[in-house]
């Protein structure tokens, strides 16, 4: 555009500076709203995880083993309730439990983990002949459990038939099948189950020994890189490696800890398959480059002349190396920690493979069992996924993320401070 | 005075075998940090190769991957026809698509963080940007089932266009791009803290607005450290598999370049889908899948880093190769003409 | 950089008025396309759905005619979350799962309502069978092997006691044949479930066994005097079934395998006679559709061959 007019100058500038003040409303704007957009993206997440976990997440929940535990009670052989009679006034009526009068129990409906109705025993009578169950297994006298539902009862009828009523067949069907037995042959009181305390409890486990292997050959190969190694073409190449491997997807990874270590450990221990020592070691595997690159940047920026001065006054490369570099990488090696926490908590993939997807109930160190990403992973994968209670984790796992986030932040801070002075 | 002199010298001898020991400790550490990817690439070829050479069903039912088909077919199947290219293409395609979103989102906060903000809201943002990057991808997997996937069903309802209740080629975009914006805009912070401030301050003499600064400047200056950034999160996203294969739909019929509303499937979601029910030849054609995977990763990256560095290219050997590239096919196109 | 701007605003705008409006859509519209789901390949439900309605290409493999669009899912309940969201989805689950749905529809087949009556009596022709396979303890590659041998054994034989049946029942299995045995004849039989032995057990296979096998085992490992047995499953698909009792998953040798489907033929070159294997229960595999869906109820196999061809691509065309 050419102005031919003198005049017009100034207003052209007028106007080109007040079209740069729009413009430049209009850059700063939305960088900001691209920043807002990925905080709003994050407040998301969390919203989501939340909403659809939180009430899953109850002490029971974190305590409880996946597994369900089932009690199985009948009435003693040769007990026929015709034969006596049973006083049942002093049971206090409620309008929404149903009762069955010829036991002295009343019932009501609850959901069990995968949100279909199941039957709980709520109420009993002094005298219901309930208090005279005994176990399937071992024949002692039982206290019939509240906290537990009940999935089903078959009970043996006046000709010697067996009737059998089922939770799901509805709360009436049920009453009028325990109503037509004069005894019980089988009930079974079941735990709702679902629990994560065995997958928690390897979790712990596993983050100890990926940074008892992890720490100090990732400190180590830092230490090599960032105080021996002369710049040649060895150490090139090896530096390349390992910045390489930083960029393979942990699956890949996962395929090869499965491959190496299983059989590894099986023939040194007698271990029959996935357990914690080989995810610890696919974890370090996927670990080794973060930490060694986060150490080494901490090691180089000690200054040189610390290193000198300690060379001059007689101490040799190994005093050097525990007296002034490690205690001056402490905030690379605290960072590694953290970040491999993090990756350890949040891998799925790779740890599938390597340590297996069994959910047991008591976690030992050489049985298969399971972290608490691929027990996500295992819930979603099966046929029924449980949204609610992988979420209910995901807050768990969020937890400890964001705590880890900020003691990163609180570490990096103190060792600034500290540097400064 | 012989004695301390003795003994002073025994443990000087003793220091530097400690030392040489230690040399050689740590060489050995270094080592076996380096040789994991040796291990893993040997160990994926041999695996992946299988699948073209052994025999995995019966004598009379001959079943092993077929090269020309795993070049040509266009849709994946795991009976021996089955082509990897469609893979390929919609992977790239994903990635590229996941890019119109998060390269400009990226750049945009990254400036916002390290220019604009004021300090307090800095920290907000950067934290917020440091904990997107820890959530661990099976999350990002529910999230995109709970929200992304009702939320593109919800365009294509208003827009009319009929999709499989919002599984589509664009969630898997969408999920990808939020999961690499974290990698992305670290990387180009620091590039745009390492910025001359002796630039800036020419730039503001000259009388620009710190706004036009940031944009003529600034993210200019930084542009080979935020395209490293770029790169990363493109490597990132490419091997993304747990939350692309929860969104994308895994139909593996074909490409849906002109719909972006239809079901697809990338290279990592189709390692996954399915993976449970796979034995024999369909879990170790995956690993074949995965060789593919490095491949594209690589050959992605050559050819990111050779445009980074075709503008910096100071010796010019790129330019030097595209020119004679240039001078090949204008010969060839001669010869045709002639 | 701003014309990008200007779409990926517009972009978020649409989609917000949309997933606030969009979800307003009522009447169902027989215009629109069918959309197709289908479990990944591989699945036994899949195999069972396609070889029973007669379009065998896609039973085990993703042989598509050329230009399908369709979505595969990973479990039942993934199909009926989606069918459940997708108004103009057509697909395939277990009977079992259903229950109290009420996002989506059953459709009988051939006229036939999908019950446990009509699965029974083999009128309902879409079912399969739920088999077992134990590993031969002979080869000597577990440890303990007479104990775990005779748990692995006893736990089957519990299929058939009155207590191990009704477990199935209870967890949606459908049964063909009726009790002979009860769980306290089942311990006289064993010792080994009256003793104090420390067993541990693994199983393997299929998942659309999952709930069935969990019931079974909470009721079994807590019922029998022996406490000190566990049976941990590890469901992943029937494909897992045969190479975990032989082979072993990730290197576990699994003691049981559990198929959703017949063992096949290449299965069986490789089990021997100490491998015994079995019915455990029946399944029913049922049509499904959008509780939306109102045009149609009914359906038979040359309609569905013909919906998964793409031969018939609308809703109307099948009302019509």
């Amino acid at each position: 555009m050419k102005e031919k007019n003198p005049t017009n100058f100034t207003k052209l500038i007028e106007r080109n500076i007040k079209q740069r003040k729009y413009k430049d409303v209009l850059t700063n704007g939305s960088t900001l709203v691209f920043s807002l957009l990925c905080v709003a993206i994050l407040f998301l997440v969390i919203c989501y995880v939340l909403f659809t976990g939180l009430s899953y997440l109850t002490p029971g929940f974190i305590t409880s083993n996946y597994s369900q535990t089932s009690v199985a009670l009948r009435t003693e052989k040769g007990f026929n309730l015709d034969e006596n009679n049973y006083d049942y006034s002093d049971l206090e009526r409620f309008d929404d439990v149903t009762y069955s009068e010829k036991w002295g129990v009343g019932f009501q409906l609850g959901k069990d983990n995968n949100q279909n109705d199941v039957i709980y025993l709520v109420q009993m009578s002094e005298n219901s002949p309930f208090h005279e169950l005994i176990r399937k297994d071992d024949s002692t006298r039982f206290d019939v459990p509240t906290d537990m539902y009940l999935s089903y009862i078959i009970v043996e009828t006046k000709d010697g038939m067996y009737e059998t009523a089922y939770g799901d067949d509805g709360i009436e069907n049920f009453v009028t099948t325990l109503d037509n037995g004069i005894a019980i042959y089988d009930s079974n009181f079941l735990t709702l189950g679902g629990g994560i305390s065995a997958s928690l409890i390897t979790t712990c486990y596993l983050i100890l020994f990926t940074l008892l292997f992890s720490l100090p050959l990732g400190i180590g190969g830092a230490i090599y890189l960032g105080y021996y190694a002369k710049d040649n073409k060895v150490t090139r190449i090896i530096r390349a490696l390992v910045d390489m491997s930083s960029g393979i997807p942990s699956i890949i990874f996962g395929l090869v800890g499965a491959a190496i270590f299983i059989p590894l450990i099986g023939s040194m221990t007698g271990a029959s398959g996935g357990n914690i020592f080989t995810g610890a070691l696919t974890m370090t595997l996927i670990l080794l480059p973060t930490i060694v690159k986060t150490v080494e940047e901490s090691i180089e920026t000690i200054p040189k002349s610390m290193i000198s001065a300690s060379l001059a006054l007689g101490a040799s490369n190994a005093e050097t190396i525990f007296k002034i570099i490690l205690p001056n990488s402490l905030d690379g090696i605290l960072n590694a920690a953290i970040l491999g926490i993090g990756r350890t908590i949040g891998e799925s993939a790779a740890l599938v493979f390597a340590l297996g997807t069994f959910i047991t109930a008591a976690p030992g160190f050489l049985s298969g069992n399971t972290t608490l990403a691929v027990h996500i992973w295992y819930i979603l994968a099966g046929e029924y996924p449980a949204y609610e209670q992988a979420c209910a984790i995901s807050i768990m796992i969020f937890a400890v993320v964001i705590i880890l986030s900020l003691s990163t932040k609180l570490i990096n801070y103190l060792f600034k401070k500290k540097r400064s002075r | 005075m012989e004695s301390a002199v003795k003994t002073k010298n025994s443990r000087n001898k003793r220091k530097i075998i400690v030392d040489k020991i230690i040399h050689l400790l740590l060489f050995f550490l270094v080592v076996i940090c380096a040789s994991i990817i040796i291990v893993s690439v040997i160990f994926i070829l041999i695996k992946g190769v299988q699948p073209f050479i052994y025999n995995y069903g019966t004598d009379a039912n001959f079943v092993n991957q077929d090269l020309a088909s795993f070049f040509t077919n266009s849709r994946w199947t795991y009976d021996g026809k089955g082509g990897a290219m469609f893979l390929v293409l919609t992977t790239v395609y994903v990635v590229a698509l996941s890019l119109i979103i998060s390269v400009p989102t990226s750049i945009f906060t990254a400036l916002f963080i390290a220019k604009i903000s004021p300090n307090g809201v800095k920290q907000v943002i950067r934290t917020a940007i440091d904990l997107l990057a820890a959530i661990p991808s099976v999350i990002f997997g529910l999230f995109g089932k709970g929200i992304i996937n009702p939320f593109v069903y919800g365009i294509c309802e208003a827009l009319g266009i009929q999709s499989f209740a919002g599984s589509s080629i664009l969630s898997g975009a969408l999920i990808i791009a939020i999961m690499s914006i974290p990698t992305m805009t670290t990387l180009s912070i620091s590039a745009i803290n390492a910025v001359d401030q002796s630039l800036i301050n020419g730039s503001l003499a000259l009388g620009a607005s710190t706004a036009q600064t940031n944009m003529k400047i600034i993210v200019k200056s930084a542009k080979s450290g935020i395209f490293a950034g770029i790169i990363l999160g493109i490597g990132r996203a490419l091997g993304e598999a747990t939350a692309i294969q929860m969104v994308i739909g895994n139909s593996s019929n074909g490409l849906n370049f002109w719909n972006i509303f239809a079901p697809g499937s990338t290279i990592a979601s189709a390692m996954l889908s399915g993976i449970n029910e796979a034995s024999g030849f369909g879990y170790d054609v995956r690993f074949s899948l995965g060789i593919v995977l490095m491949a594209v990763i690589v050959i992605t990256n050559l050819i990111l880093n050779a445009i980074k560095n075709y503008n910096r290219d100071k010796d010019g050997t790129v330019r030097k190769f595209i020119k004679k590239i240039r001078e090949v096919l204008n010969k060839y196109e001669r010869k045709k003409s002639n | 950089m701003k014309k990008v701007l200007f779409i990926c605003s517009l972009l978020a705008t649409v989609g917000l008025v949309a997933s606030c409006g969009g979800n307003s859509t009522s009447s169902f519209d027989t215009s629109r396309k069918i959309n197709l789901y289908t479990r990944e390949a591989g699945s036994g439900t899949r195999e069972c759905f396609f070889e029973g309605i007669g379009y065998g290409d896609l039973a085990k493999e993703d042989n598509w005619n050329e230009g399908v669009d369709y979505s595969a899912v990973t479990s039942n309940g993934d199909m009926m979350s989606q069918i459940g969201s997708d108004p103009y989805g057509i697909g395939y689950c277990s009977l079992d799962g259903i229950g109290s749905n009420t996002s989506i529809k059953a459709l009988s087949f051939d006229g036939v309502v999908p019950e446990e009556d009509t699965v029974v009596s083999g009128e309902y022709k879409l079912q399969r069978n739920f088999n077992y396979v134990i590993r031969d303890y002979t080869d000597g590659a577990v440890e303990n092997s007479e104990a775990r041998s005779a748990v692995a054994h006893a736990f089957i034989e519990f299929f058939s006691t009155i207590e191990g049946q009704t477990q199935i029942k209870s967890a949606g299995g459908i049964l063909t044949s009726t009790a002979s045995t009860t769980l306290e004849q089942l311990v006289e039989k064993y010792p080994v479930l009256a003793g104090s032995d420390t067993v541990q057990l693994y199983t393997c296979g299929s998942t659309s066994v999952e709930k069935v096998l969990n019931a079974s085992i909470a009721y079994f490992t807590s019922n029998i005097p022996n406490k000190n047995i566990t049976i941990s499953p590890s469901q992943t698909g029937s494909g897992a079934a045969v190479t975990g009792i032989t082979t072993g998953n990730s290197g576990t040798l699994a003691d049981i395998g559990f198929l959703s489907r017949e063992i096949s033929a290449d299965e069986l070159a490789i089990l021997n006679e100490e491998n015994i294997h079995g019915v455990m229960c029946v399944d029913a595999v049922v049509a499904i559709v959008n509780a939306e869906n109102t045009a149609i109820m009914d359906i038979n196999g040359e309609t569905l061959t013909s919906i998964y061809k793409g031969e018939k691509t609308t809703w109307a065309e099948l009302s019509a």
